[in-house]
């Protein structure tokens, strides 16, 4: 019962905008405070139910701590006020994640070109580096991020549907792109280029691959901004 | 007036805390019953708001925390920084004025 009552406490604060370490703290203390008013009442030779509940009485009650906690501009957390950050998140995250990647992948090329050159059968090798490329930058890297956000969605208990309207513009956007990845002719030691482009053809393929990813990325965040934020009101 | 003298109208929680912590280091429990105890039940309230006002004071630089565990249990103990302590004298000083202020009014009232 006193558990409980701490972590909904807890859970509570963080819905109303306090600070995961203070709210987490919080409870921690209370829980603390409240078992020695328990220890004292039961040494004045109280019951077990008087003691906790004169403990409880003691403390105050929740919508007060929480009134009090909500009120020291201190102890707020800073993305309350940003919750509408989830619904861009999943792209910056996205963005600078796709940026970096075709970057390495780019050094790495030019580093290769002499010996990519010189592959005895560089078709194969072009479909076998397009092919993975196109699965990790289109379907893990997205899944990876979501899950990702997913995750400090459910630290921060944020509503799903921030959540999900980030993902499922993510997911979108990932559908339309393309990687390709070619080895050319044309200077001494041939060239490697990488790029992306956007594909409004064959429509219910590009809807299939849409409702694929948005199932990819959406199901298993919101599994864990869940398994997340349930591990907060996990009771023995 | 309250901008004057904020003791008056929303220090008191901070100054007393304060007051009790620069004597020694404590934990939520303990200063909650050296309040009880030393303002001799004038200053009661639900024990449970202490830990907004420590976490604030804490948060602004003026209490300083360290967790212990005794008895199977974690403690956070406070103590008053040096910018907690010259806090501290401000609102001492502001609240002793206040204070004979008012004992002067109420002297001169009961004169009359």
């Amino acid at each position: 019962m006193s558990e409980r009552r701490f972590r909904l406490l807890e859970t509570e604060m963080i819905r109303r905008g306090v600070a995961l370490r203070h709210a987490r703290r919080a409870a921690l203390e209370l829980e603390g405070h409240y078992r020695e008013l328990v220890d004292q009442a039961l040494a004045r030779d109280e019951t077990p139910e008087q003691a906790q509940q004169s403990a409880h009485e003691a403390l105050g009650s929740d919508a007060v701590l929480i009134d009090r906690y909500t009120r020291e501009k201190e102890l707020r957390s800073w993305a309350y006020p940003w919750r509408a950050v989830y619904l861009l998140a999943p792209l910056l995250g996205f963005a600078c994640l796709f940026v970096a990647m075709m970057a390495a992948l780019i050094a790495a090329s030019g580093r290769l070109s002499t010996e990519l050159h010189h592959v005895s059968d560089p078709r194969a090798l072009v479909h076998d580096v397009n092919l993975a490329l196109t699965v990790l930058l289109l379907w893990v890297m997205p899944a990876v991020i979501a899950m990702g956000v997913g995750a400090l969605a459910g630290r921060q208990h944020i509503a799903l549907r921030w959540l999900s309207a980030g993902i499922v513009v993510l997911s979108i956007i990932t559908a339309q792109m393309n990687v390709r990845f070619a080895i050319t002719s044309g200077s001494p030691h041939g060239l490697v280029g990488a790029g992306i482009g956007l594909s409004t053809g064959h429509l219910p393929y590009e809807l299939l691959h849409v409702l694929a990813l948005v199932a990819l990325t959406l199901i298993p965040a919101a599994w864990l901004r869940r398994r997340v934020m349930s591990r907060w009101l996990a009771l023995e | 007036m309250s901008e004057r003298n904020p003791a008056l109208m929303s220090g008191i929680p901070e100054l007393v805390v304060l007051r009790l912590l620069a004597e020694r280091e404590m934990y939520g429990y303990e200063v909650a019953r050296a309040l009880k105890v030393v303002s001799q039940g004038a200053l009661s309230f639900g024990e449970g708001v202490l830990y907004p006002a420590l976490h604030a004071m804490e948060a602004r630089g003026l209490l300083r925390s360290r967790s212990q565990l005794a008895d199977g249990r974690t403690r956070i103990y406070y103590r008053v920084t040096p910018k907690g302590r010259r806090r501290l004298e401000r609102l001492t000083s502001g609240w002793r004025r206040v204070s004979e202020g008012v004992e002067r009014v109420l002297g001169a009232a009961s004169h009359e």
